[in-house]
């Protein structure tokens, strides 16, 4: 793959990772979510933590996440993302598509790999 | 999803208009962030410093992360024009003077073309109308040429035989006496059957319009008056619809007032009278009615024409005797308003704003292309630095699009001004017979704007950015080596560019020049024209008809008049008096079939025309119309028939002396009855000679026949007085006819003299306008020379100096510097030569009397630009002459 195609999946995967996030964690502000995807996917995924940010404005833009000010666990003012409705449909139109392209690639890998 | 990518734009947009979230706000957030984990990391047993450096590398590049938010938040493209713009503004700002020389260079230009072309727009292109497509004029086309009006049983055949019109209208202009007030006055007035109102689809603001019924004999005195005259003569007062007024003598019922503006644009009627026809009305025989039509939908004009063409050819072989090769000629309503003159003096104009228009921008060509040499040092140290070419060009467009934005701006502010002044001058091309009507509208419309902006844009395009674009192209491309911006200049096609804008310059203006020097000539000329009369001390007004007259006998109007002559000629300061049915250049009043009474009896229809005029006696004495043969007619109603005619009509004799001979002429019956009267026998006592009945410059030779007022007694007479010189005798006059009748006004003072000048108003103002641009031309032209000329010197200043250190005399380099100056300037004159050469036969049917290519003329546009050249030259590279090869060591 070229380096777009390859910043265009991490892209796309990151758009994901971070609806996932949300949804099952509820807001969170941007170092929640990086730390958390960085647990998750194990510190493979965000290289770096800035790469974050123009990713969330674009997924407010797109309408599938909202923020708002609000006050950290340590008494510090942050920006808390949460997860919209339209959002909630998005993940789980992303989520049946990764699951049905890795049956499809699985399958296809599983066949390959019997036939001699 | 289509929803998601609204929603994006949507908020791309807010962001570009700054809304929502600042920069500030977001790396407030990173800050957060950065804190946060660098806590998270001192909680797992890093030391702060460590911790925090962790989390910075752990975060990656700050700036790169606002940069990537900042341009997902808004719209790159925009935010870069928007700097471009910014910067070029700067630029702008920075070089205040020559900024504000090329906008106002610009602007000049802009508003001299702009405004020319909304009067253009206006009165040529825009349609008098909004259904103008459809509307037609229809006139007769006798056998031997020409157009006539129309008759009465002809119309109403052509209405009832055609099928390519659905409304055929009739229509008379007259003038009617009102009398709804203390004093009488007089309207202009048209009479129409009711279709005129569908056609032109106008409406009434009180009251109705003309209707069928109308038109009835016997039901048709009704009126529908114009706005205007509402309000001057009723005082706006709505209880005026069923009021009764006189007109004519005869009572009116008001029905109607129309809305304003109504026929505005072609043809300020006063007042609209239904014209019925009553049984004396009901010939074929006689000429009197204007005919619009309106399509039917789908017809075009030459299904119309091939449609009327058989029509008359029916009625042609129906009444031989008037109809024969009678034909039908059908004009569309637009064509009518294309007088020939108007439209060339209109072109004409718009060719010379066009040309200071250019001038202009050749100017400006020079402006940006300094300018742009002198940046080239800081572009191409931009390039190096890796500036983008792509967006220094953007930049340096961005500058040429701000100085094109002030410039139309200005320009449309100028042109504001002058379009004032133009209005208030159009009106002397409304003089008689150049069917501009007067409250033609000039306005500012969306094509004017548009027009305007296209000027500047093209200009600026063509003349600035293009050069500026050339000269620093290699800057972009070129290396740092070597001594940057200290490059010999003035390579040999740059050099060869400069002296072309000084050529096309001098082309430009020496054609305009020689044009405008052309028409003045011309326009000299045209006041000079012979009229066949002396206009000098002679002053004319018309007697408008007063309640009591207008029901008189005509032995008692003959009575009248003669006292009323009588009296004014005892005024001092009178020394002789007329009446006239019309006056002097003022059309041909009537135009009457004549023929020889001893030859075989022609029918109406076949007869060849003149104009016949009712004057006293004393009108030759007055207006100084030579007598070339015999003597005038006798005065007195019972003096036997006798006439007098002019030379062109001695033609029609051939070769007989027509002294003795009779003529055949129709009675000419008043206004309402549409008939000629029968023929009356007149015997030709005398000949005289020719007069102008057209504006000046019209054709000196229509036939015509005089004959004595008494035995023909006009309605509208008007009264011509030669007076002493300087005498003014007006209120004298009017004394003198009150004493005659209380009632009686006299309107419409003014002299012969001012009346020559009126009908060549147009042609003046023309000139006038020219000379304002040629002026325009000129002046820009001495700047742009002298700049072209200036810049030229100062880039070869190090070759000069050089050439000076090397043992050349720095007067002889000078002087060669002027030379080609003037070497320019010459070709530039040859140029506008050919040019000229080129446009003297569309010119030449604008002339009298001079040639468009007239060598007096040329030489003195030769002499003028020489000289202007030479001194611009030589005060442009004087500095030459003072060069000093110590500062080329210096390194400057």
């Amino acid at each position: 793959m070229s380096r777009k195609d390859h910043s265009d999946v991490q892209q796309g995967t990151l758009a994901l990772m971070v609806l996932t996030t949300l949804e099952t964690m509820g807001p969170q502000h941007g170092y929640g979510i990086a730390r958390r995807i960085e647990q998750t996917s194990g510190h493979r995924l965000l290289l770096n933590h800035g790469t974050l940010y123009p990713a969330l404005l674009k997924l407010e833009q797109s309408g599938w996440i909202t923020s708002r000010l609000g006050v950290s666990d340590n008494n510090r003012r942050a920006r808390f993302y949460s997860i919209t409705k339209r959002g909630r449909a998005q993940l789980k139109v992303e989520a049946d598509n990764w699951n049905r392209t890795a049956t499809i690639v699985d399958r296809f890998l599983k066949t390959s790999r019997e036939t001699p | 999803m289509i929803g998601d990518w609204w929603r994006t734009a949507i908020a791309r947009i807010a962001g570009f208009l700054r809304l929502g979230r600042s920069d500030a706000d977001v790396a407030d957030e990173i800050a957060t962030h950065l804190t946060m984990h660098a806590a998270d990391l001192e909680k797992a047993g890093l030391d702060p410093a460590a911790a925090r450096r962790a989390a910075q590398v752990a975060f990656g590049s700050v700036g790169a992360a606002r940069e990537a938010y900042r341009d997902r938040r808004s719209l790159p493209l925009f935010e870069a024009l928007i700097q471009d713009l910014q910067c070029g503004g700067r630029v702008l700002t920075k070089r205040r003077s020559s900024s504000a020389i090329a906008v106002l260079t610009l602007a000049i230009g802009v508003a001299a073309t702009t405004a020319t072309f909304s009067v253009v727009n206006s009165v040529l292109l825009k349609p008098p109308h909004p259904d103008s497509e459809n509307i037609v004029w229809l006139t007769s086309k006798p056998a031997r040429g020409g157009s006539s009006s129309v008759s009465t049983l002809d119309f109403l055949d052509w209405k009832d035989k055609n099928s390519a019109f659905d409304r055929l209208a009739a229509w008379q202009t007259g003038s009617m006496s009102l009398i709804a007030g203390a004093t009488p006055r007089e309207l202009r007035t048209l009479l129409t059957t009711s279709d005129y109102f569908d056609i032109f689809h106008l409406t009434t603001e009180l009251g109705r319009g003309l209707q069928p019924p109308d038109t009835e004999p016997g039901q048709d005195h009704v009126v529908v008056i114009s706005h205007e005259l509402w309000v001057s003569e009723f005082a706006a007062d709505s209880s005026v619809i069923g009021r009764v007024v006189r007109l004519q003598g005869a009572p009116y019922t008001v029905v109607g007032v129309m809305a304003d503006g109504a026929d505005a644009e072609w043809n300020w009627t006063e007042a609209w009278c239904p014209l019925a026809f009553y049984p004396e009305n009901l010939t074929r025989a006689y000429y009197w009615l204007g005919i619009y039509g309106r399509l039917k939908p789908g017809i075009e004009l030459e299904q119309a024409r091939a449609d009327m063409a058989r029509v008359s050819a029916d009625l042609g072989r129906e009444y031989p005797e008037t109809n024969k090769d009678r034909g039908v000629q059908v004009v569309a309503f637009h064509d009518l308003f294309l007088n020939p003159r108007l439209r060339e003096s209109l072109l004409v104009l718009f060719g010379a704003a066009a040309a200071v228009l250019l001038i202009g921008s050749v100017n400006l060509a020079t402006l940006m292309l300094a300018r742009s040499i002198a940046r080239r040092r800081e572009i191409t140290i931009r390039a190096a630095l890796g500036g983008g070419r792509a967006r220094i060009i953007r930049q340096l467009v961005a500058e040429h699009v701000l100085i094109a934005g002030y410039g139309c701006v200005a320009g449309l502010g100028l042109a504001a001004t002058v379009m004032a002044v133009l209005r208030r001058l159009l009106p002397a091309f409304s003089s008689p017979g150049s069917n501009v009507p007067p409250r033609t509208v000039v306005t500012m419309d969306a094509r004017v704007l548009l027009f305007a902006l296209a000027a500047s844009a093209a200009s600026v395009l063509l003349f600035g950015v293009a050069p500026s674009l050339a000269a620093v192209r290699r800057s972009i491309t070129s290396s740092l080596s070597g001594a940057v911006g200290r490059e010999v200049p003035g390579t040999s096609a740059r050099q060869r560019f400069r002296y072309a804008l000084i050529v096309a310059e001098v082309a430009i203006t020496s054609t305009l020049l020689t044009t405008t020097g052309v028409l003045i000539r011309s326009f000299l000329n045209l006041q000079r024209a012979d009229t066949g009369f002396q206009s000098g001390n002679v002053v004319a007004a018309t007697l408008p008809i007063s309640t009591a007259r207008a029901r008189e006998t005509p032995a008692e109007r003959g009575a009248f008049y003669r006292e009323i002559l009588e009296r004014v000629s005892t005024v001092p300061g009178v020394k002789a008096a007329a009446l006239t049915s019309v006056l002097p250049m003022q059309g041909p009043g009537s135009v009457v079939p004549f023929q020889r009474v001893d030859e075989p009896l022609l029918d109406l229809a076949s007869r060849a025309t003149c104009f016949f005029k009712m004057v006293t006696p004393s009108y030759f004495g007055t207006i100084g119309l030579g007598v070339v043969d015999g003597r005038l007619f006798d005065d007195g109603a019972d003096a036997p028939h006798e006439a007098v005619i002019n030379a062109s009509l001695v033609r029609y004799f051939r070769g007989v002396n027509p002294i003795g001979q009779h003529l055949l002429v129709p009675a000419v019956v008043q206004t309402g009855r549409a008939r000629l009267g029968p023929d009356t026998s007149w015997t030709v006592v005398g000949v005289v000679a020719n007069e102008q009945i057209g504006g000046l410059g019209a054709r000196l030779g229509v036939a015509g026949v005089y004959v004595n007022l008494e035995q023909s007694p006009t309605r509208h007479p008007s009264i011509l007085l030669r007076t002493e010189a300087g005498a003014d005798v007006q209120r004298d006059v009017r004394l003198a006819v009150s004493s005659v009748d209380r009632d009686q006004s006299v309107d419409d003072i003014r002299t012969l003299d001012a009346m020559k000048a009126g009908s060549i108003a147009g042609e003046r103002t023309r000139v006038q306008l020219l000379g304002v641009f040629a002026a325009a031309a000129l002046l820009l032209s001495v700047v742009g020379v002298y700049s072209v000329m200036a810049h030229a010197v100062e880039q070869q200043m190090r070759e000069f100096s050089l050439r000076v250190a090397l043992g050349a005399h720095a007067r002889v380099l000078m002087w060669r510097a002027v030379a080609r100056g003037l070497f320019a300037a010459a070709a530039g004159g040859l140029i506008g030569l050919a040019a000229e050469y080129g446009v003297r036969r569309e010119l030449s049917s604008a002339l009298v009397g001079v040639h468009a290519f007239d060598p007096m003329t040329l030489a003195a546009v030769g002499l003028v630009m020489g000289a202007m050249t030479s001194v611009t030259a030589i005060v442009a590279a004087r500095r030459v002459g003072d060069v000093d090869p110590v500062r080329l060591v210096r390194g400057d």
